[in-house]
């Protein structure tokens, strides 16, 4: 029988051996084929999810049942009682700690009860007194409580719960005022963790989860802090530009050697929102948008910036990270990385051809680059013989093409035209490509 | 990481983790025990929230101040509303001040908007009343018949010190709130 257990850890070793040159990647895909699929990771065993689960539900249960708010409990009751559920997991994580160090299951366990068990403890503290203030305020003293678990255990789902509660702190935050950006400062806060985590080997199975669910949440609290920022000028089309291409470009530079698509969290992503992006900036009623802002009121951006620097300071710090990430990559001549993580060069053109009144222009200027990464994929997937990419390139080429052919602002005869001119040089270009096979194989 | 680094770490943590509702419990244990207490009317509804339960909602009737200072008040800037109690035995707010007055009870609140009187609205943080599951919108319905026959008669009592309140009881009809409630199903 095959242990899955050293399968899991051979896989996270993989990347980490191939980059370092004592495997070539094909010796590596395989040995992948060689041992076929692990059974999930090290940390992603039966026990660790059964622990995990059972101690979610445990805390969840515990948190629901001090919600009912008994009548019974005098408030000296209640003080007291608030403290029994993080005294008691206070206890079962010293345990898991100390007693049980090697095991993954029990730190997972522990660390996801003590978490909720302080989410009981403070909601019981509110309900007795009365304490005012929404959700949202809740969610920042229970993540804050939370955080040196995370730091302490080390276990991931505490550091998932935190990402969470962070997130979901600054959607609560979504009407109120700039103190949204603390968003960041509560982000910066388990970056380290993440970082140590990383350092050794990031396709350990614990950086690699937070890498998916850090790109997962992380446009939702963007979105949610910045809305100030957002709503101006085609800031928010540069942002999100920036912030698809930082993940994916920072996915290739720090998970390059990811083998599974598991071990690419941050690109595959990144790679998804850059398309998903470039589809929403290939209509021209996306520039035609901004260009009204614009004419409105010209001076509403110095004044939202006077009102807001830290908002446009973070922005700016993502555009200067994309920049960093994307310079960077021109000295690994990997062309179609380089392309697919330029897209906020293109929307930046894009924006300047706008606000000199051709948001036509700007709108072709996207299509050719969207189209252009379909095409390039393509080509790339075929070159290599990877199906993936085929296959990505294809879908990418279906996409465009369907939201072109329904796309209504533009006419038909113009959009009929654009569709023959391209289907016939592709035909021309296929013709060439079997003529010159038929020259060289004769 | 070595284990004694971790221990200790473990043990700020546990502390920490102790202490804030230790630090919650006892400011307000000291508020109502020993602040002053104001009867403020007030308008209870029934909402819920996920986490910590059921409870009635409160709206403080008149929650605004005179601002004597000639400069505005910045929204959310934090204020301190004096209180007086009226002839007919509730509370209401005298006068905001961007510093803590000296001779007079007060409470330590963010301002609102300015109103049409030259003073300003008060965004209080009494904003919730919670209640056993099943019983707040028996609290609420007790309200909406009291209201209805013209006696808007629901307050609540704050225990204040140093600025800050605890709301020690819900009454409507003049009787606790428990008590109006205690026969209802949940």
């Amino acid at each position: 029988m095959r242990d899955q257990k050293h399968i899991a850890w051979l896989y996270e070793q993989l990347p980490g051996l191939v980059s370092d040159g004592t495997l070539t990647s094909e010796a590596a895909q395989r040995l992948r084929q060689r041992y076929g699929e692990a059974e999930g990771g090290r940390g992603l065993q039966a026990a660790t999810l059964f622990g995990v689960l059972g101690a979610v539900l445990v805390g969840g249960g515990i948190i629901l049942l001090l919600a009912h708010n008994w009548d019974e409990f005098s408030r000296t009751t209640r003080a007291a009682l608030s403290f029994a559920p993080p005294v008691l997991a206070q206890a079962i994580a010293a345990f898991a700690l100390w007693r049980k160090p090697e095991s993954v299951a029990w730190r997972e366990g522990a660390g996801a009860f003590l978490t909720l068990a302080i989410g009981a403890s403070i909601a019981l503290v509110a309900q007795t007194y009365n304490i005012g203030g929404d959700v949202g305020d809740f969610l920042l003293t229970w993540s804050l409580l939370a955080l040196p678990i995370v730091y302490v255990t080390p276990a991931i789902i505490p550091a998932l719960l935190y990402l969470i509660g962070i997130t979901a702190w600054g959607g609560a935050r979504w009407t109120s005022d700039a103190d949204a950006l603390g968003y960041f400062v509560l982000l910066a806060l388990i970056l380290p963790w993440w970082l140590f985590e990383a350092k050794d080997n990031p396709y350990r199975p614990r950086p690699l989860i937070f890498a998916w669910a850090f790109a997962l949440l992380l446009p939702y609290g963007v979105t949610a802090s910045l809305h100030d920022a957002f709503d101006l000028q085609g800031v928010w089309m540069l942002l999100s530009g920036a912030i698809a291409g930082a993940l994916f470009l920072a996915g290739r530079r720090f998970w390059g050697e990811g083998l599974s698509r598991m071990q690419k969290p941050l690109q595959t992503l990144g790679a998804l929102a850059v398309v998903v992006l470039a589809l929403v900036f290939s209509f021209e009623d996306t520039w035609r948008t901004q260009m009204r802002d614009w004419t409105v009121d010209a001076s509403a951006f110095k004044h939202a910036l006077s009102a807001n620097p830290i908002a446009f300071a973070i922005v700016a710090f993502w555009l200067l990270l994309w920049l960093a990430l994307w310079i960077d990559s021109l000295r690994f001549k990997d062309w179609a990385r380089t392309f697919l993580g330029a897209l906020p060069i293109f929307v930046a053109l894009g924006l300047v051809l706008t606000r000199f009144d051709y948001p036509l222009a700007a709108m072709l200027l996207l299509n050719v680059y969207i189209f252009a990464l379909g095409v390039g994929t393509l080509l790339a997937g075929l070159g290599e013989q990877s199906l993936g990419r085929v296959n990505s390139g294809m879908l990418i080429l279906a996409a465009v093409i369907l939201v072109r052919f329904f796309d209504a602002d533009i006419g038909f005869i113009a959009r009929g035209l654009a569709f023959i001119a391209l289907g016939a040089g592709f035909l021309i270009v296929n013709l060439a490509m079997i003529r010159r096979r038929g020259a060289a194989e004769p | 990481m070595t284990s004694k680094a971790r221990l200790w770490l473990f043990a700020a943590m546990a502390l920490l983790q102790l202490a804030a509702p230790a630090g919650m419990i006892l400011s307000r244990e000291r508020t109502l025990a020993q602040g002053e207490a104001f009867k403020f009317r007030t308008a209870p509804v029934d909402p819920y929230d996920a986490f910590r339960g059921r409870y009635v909602s409160l709206r403080i009737e008149n929650a605004e101040a005179a601002w004597p200072q000639a400069k505005a008040a910045a929204y959310g800037q934090t204020v301190y509303a004096t209180i007086e109690t009226g002839d007919d035995g509730f509370a209401r707010f005298g006068a905001a001040f961007p510093s803590r007055p000296k001779d007079k009870p007060y409470l330590k609140v963010q301002a609102g908007v300015a109103n049409d009187k030259g003073g300003i609205s008060l965004e209080l943080p009494f904003d919730r009343f919670y209640m056993e599951e099943g019983k707040a919108p028996a609290a609420e319905k007790a309200y909406q018949e009291h209201n209805r026959r013209g006696a808007q008669d629901a307050y609540v009592v704050l225990r204040v010190l140093d600025g800050a309140g605890v709301i020690e009881n819900l009454f409507v009809g003049g009787r606790p709130i428990a008590e109006v409630t205690a026969g209802a199903k949940p």
